[in-house]
């Protein structure tokens, strides 16, 4: 029983969109994510190390997110609006509480 | 979950699963015996193993010798003393004293024997052990392997969640709804549910701490970043025992003795056994001593001291006890202690090889339904061939991995000892090629039921053989390695009797009949008469309406293009290389003589050479072989440009010009080869 490929999106286009948001982007999500959290939480280093487990399990997640999507470009968006405001979030957090 | 959620994601698991399948294969094969390197390699060498207490070691003795031949001053020294028996890996990290010769600007890594002070070279104390323990994340391909690893690790971590998605509904039933006599391919699939399932939480682990050892590198980016990329703060932080003392002066005072710092440190605490000691800047003003050890689990469980000394003040400069709990060190030590099981004994490492092979046979299971659910009549004949030869050299590739590892353990215990510094290569040449060689043979057998049988009887023959070769080489029986308690060269016999015995089990089970149950026998395939089925399966389908399309470029004009695009591009990346010239860098590479060594006439001719012979002799060549002959190269031509952009972004990510070519490079073969197959289809 071959997944019935109807429900399949058929275009390359699409199809690339949601693996590259999935693999590019999930690991900037997710990276990204781990450090914002380390920039704002009070236990700073213990958060940054627990990325060792976290990271991947994350990553995973944004890799999985993408196939609920109909539109590839939609995720693409999404995933870079994330990465824009996690960037902020990460330039505001160096700026007042920067790691020590 | 609507249906269409529960197709998509069936569709993700079943193309990433069948991706990523022969690669997690041999990693949890080669996985399973990595379990035991410290047992094989003791095995290997076939001596008894002479226990010391490496709190007893003469350290000083060793040093003296050592700083004759290597030169120590302003080195880092570490003796890694974790293993058993006298033998200790040595690594000399390069000298930082700027006054010390070229030679002592070198890394140096042996094998020590603490008792006799003999020395081995890696290429000398290079084991079947090692071999099999590197294979377990590809390290014998250069650069990309441990990557290649990790990702594999973070697909794998997909396929487990996206499979237990589409089988949540049915997790429970599945478990009673086993049954062996029922068809073929709704016994693989309960198999792999329900082995799936048992096997679920050992294979979490190991997709995220593989992926965490392969691809460590991501992890330590966000760090790096926002530690502005100041390493030794970094490492200070999250792996305090590591931290970095420069270099101050070389000190003139006698060398104090480093016997007395390990006796009086190492009963510090209680239980405790001598994993690392530690000697930096040695001969200098600020020389420190450190000493790491580890209390057993039952004492404490991520029970890890270290103790960092002052060599010449005598005071303690950082020091941490094996029961203080600090998260950051902890969570690291937690992923190592999973992923190697190092901490229930070798009881939990046998539950742990038992539970690998089940994901093996889990990752077959996963092929053989995709392999079941395409037999149909109703799928074309020539995509039914398509999917059953990848079913083939699938199987060929993974099954033929167990006799080829007896054939290698064989191998290295009959090979004579005076080839022992040549061991390496000869590890290489027989475990690829004849891994090799049974692959192809295997998959021409063109039966799967076939392959299972010859590599589970051929396997379990040589398993037993294992044994008895390393009996009568080195005298070690196993009645007598357990009469005199040598148990680490006993459990590697005994896992390959165990082994062979469960292979010769199943052989006996599988019957031929179990074929009839297969689709394959309902809907076969005549391999006998292929062509002709094929033609008649072609002149079915409606014929094709021929309409001019007049932004079409003839298929040879466009293949020529392409051939001549890819020489241009290879000459770019040679004249970039060469421009570093105007930007100030010296272009004499050491040694030259003035004319072009063979190795350079060597690459040119395989890269732009060939790729301009091919573009010229397509515009008037159509062979059949020619077209073979282009196909391959340029699918072998494709790898190595896939292979030099991501060397190439590793080792000089900035080099963007000379990426883009590169990249340029592989788009154009990734045309090419999509071209020359259209071209060869043509014809038929």
């Amino acid at each position: 029983m071959p997944a019935n490929s109807k429900y399949l999106s058929t275009s390359a286009w699409h199809k690339t969109a949601k693996i590259f948001s999935g693999i590019i982007g999930g690991y900037m999500i997710s990276a990204m994510l781990h450090m914002a959290l380390a920039l704002w939480v009070p236990f700073q280093k213990n958060m940054l190390i627990t990325a060792v487990y976290t990271l991947f399990v994350m990553w995973c997640v944004l890799l999985i997110v993408p196939f609920l999507f109909k539109n590839g470009w939609k995720v693409l968006v999404v995933y870079i609006m994330a990465i824009l405001f996690l960037a902020v979030a990460i330039h505001y957090g160096n700026l007042y509480q920067p790691l020590n | 979950m609507g249906k269409r959620n529960y197709n998509v994601f069936f569709n993700t698991h079943t193309v990433s699963g069948i991706v990523i399948s022969v690669a997690l294969y041999v990693i949890f094969f080669a996985g399973a015996f990595a379990l035991f390197n410290e047992e094989i390699t003791q095995w290997e060498k076939g001596t008894y193993l002479n226990e010391v207490s490496k709190k007893e070691v003469d350290y000083d003795a060793i040093l003296v010798s050592l700083n004759k031949e290597y030169h120590l001053v302003g080195r880092d020294i570490v003796f890694r003393l974790g293993q058993k028996g006298e033998e200790t890996n040595i690594s000399l990290l390069p000298s930082k004293d700027s006054l010390s010769p070229k030679e002592a600007k070198e890394n140096e890594y042996f094998e020590l024997n603490t008792n006799t002070h003999k020395k081995k070279e890696y290429d000398e104390f290079y084991s079947l052990a090692e071999f099999i323990y590197r294979l377990h994340f590809f390290s014998q391909l250069p650069y990309v392997g441990i990557y290649l690893a990790g990702f594999v690790s973070l697909f794998f971590l997909f396929a487990i969640v996206t499979g237990v998605i589409v089988h949540w509904k049915k997790i429970v039933s599945n478990f009673y709804t086993f049954n062996p006599r029922s068809i073929l391919k709704r016994m693989w699939t309960d198999a792999h549910t329900a082995l799936g399932i048992i096997g679920l939480p050992f294979q979490f682990m190991y997709a995220i701490t593989g992926a965490y050892f392969g691809l460590s590198i991501l992890v330590l980016l966000p760090a790096n970043f926002l530690y502005n990329s100041d390493r030794d703060q970094l490492i200070e932080d999250l792996r305090p025992e590591l931290k970095v003392y420069d270099w101050a002066a070389k000190t003139q005072d006698k060398i104090p003795s480093v016997n007395d710092f390990v006796v009086a440190n190492a009963n510090r605490w209680d239980a405790t056994t001598v994993q690392r000691l530690t000697i930096t800047n040695y001969g200098g003003t600020n020389m420190k001593y450190q000493l790491l050890v580890s209390q057993p689990e039952t004492e404490h469980f991520f029970g890890e001291g270290w103790v960092t000394v002052d060599a010449f003040t005598k005071e303690v400069v950082a020091i941490k006890e094996p029961k203080e709990e600090i998260y950051i060190e902890n969570i690291q030590r937690s992923i190592g202690k999973l992923h190697f099981g190092s901490y229930g004994g070798v009881a939990l490492r046998v539950v742990y090889f038992i539970l690998a092979l089940i994901t093996c046979f889990v990752i077959i299971t996963g092929v053989l339904i995709w392999l079941e659910a395409r037999n149909r009549k109703s799928i074309p004949l020539k995509k039914r061939l398509y999917t059953n030869k990848v079913g083939h050299i699938y199987m060929a590739i993974c099954l033929s991995l167990y006799p080829v590892t007896a054939l290698s353990f064989l191998f290295v215990k009959l090979l004579p000892q005076s080839y022992n510094s040549k061991k390496q290569t000869l590890i290489y040449y027989l475990f690829f090629l004849s891994w090799l060689l049974a692959s192809v043979l295997l998959r021409f057998l063109r039966s799967n039921y076939k392959i299972n049988k010859i590599t589970l009887i051929s396997g379990a023959i040589l398993g037993f053989l294992v044994p008895v070769a390393n009996g009568i080489v080195t005298g070690n029986w196993i009645w007598k390695t357990y009469a005199d308690a040598q148990y680490d060269i006993l459990t590697v016999d005994l896992l390959w009797i165990l082994l062979s015995c469960i292979a010769v089990l199943f052989a006996i089970k599988v019957k031929p009949s179990i074929q009839e149950k297969s689709s394959l026998a309902k809907t076969p395939i005549d391999y006998k008469n292929i062509a002709a089925q094929l033609m008649e399966e072609e002149s079915k389908a409606l014929p094709k309406i021929n309409t001019k399309n007049l932004n079409n470029i003839p298929m040879r004009t466009k293949i020529s293009l392409l051939w001549i695009f890819i020489a241009i591009g290879f000459i770019f990346h040679h004249i970039y290389g060469l421009a570093t010239v105007f930007f100030n860098e010296s272009v004499l590479i050491e040694g030259s003589t003035g004319e072009t060594p063979f190795w350079a006439h060597q690459w040119r001719i395989l890269m732009e050479g060939l790729a301009l012979t091919f573009g010229l002799l397509t515009l008037e060549v159509s062979k059949k072989w020619f077209k073979t002959i282009t196909f391959v190269w340029a699918i072998i031509l494709g790898l190595f440009n896939l292979y030099h952009v991501v060397t190439a972004i590793i080792y000089e990510v900035f080099n963007v010009s000379e990426i883009l070519v590169l990249i340029l490079l592989v788009i154009a073969n990734a045309f090419l080869i999509k071209s020359i197959r259209q071209w060869r289809k043509l014809a038929v």
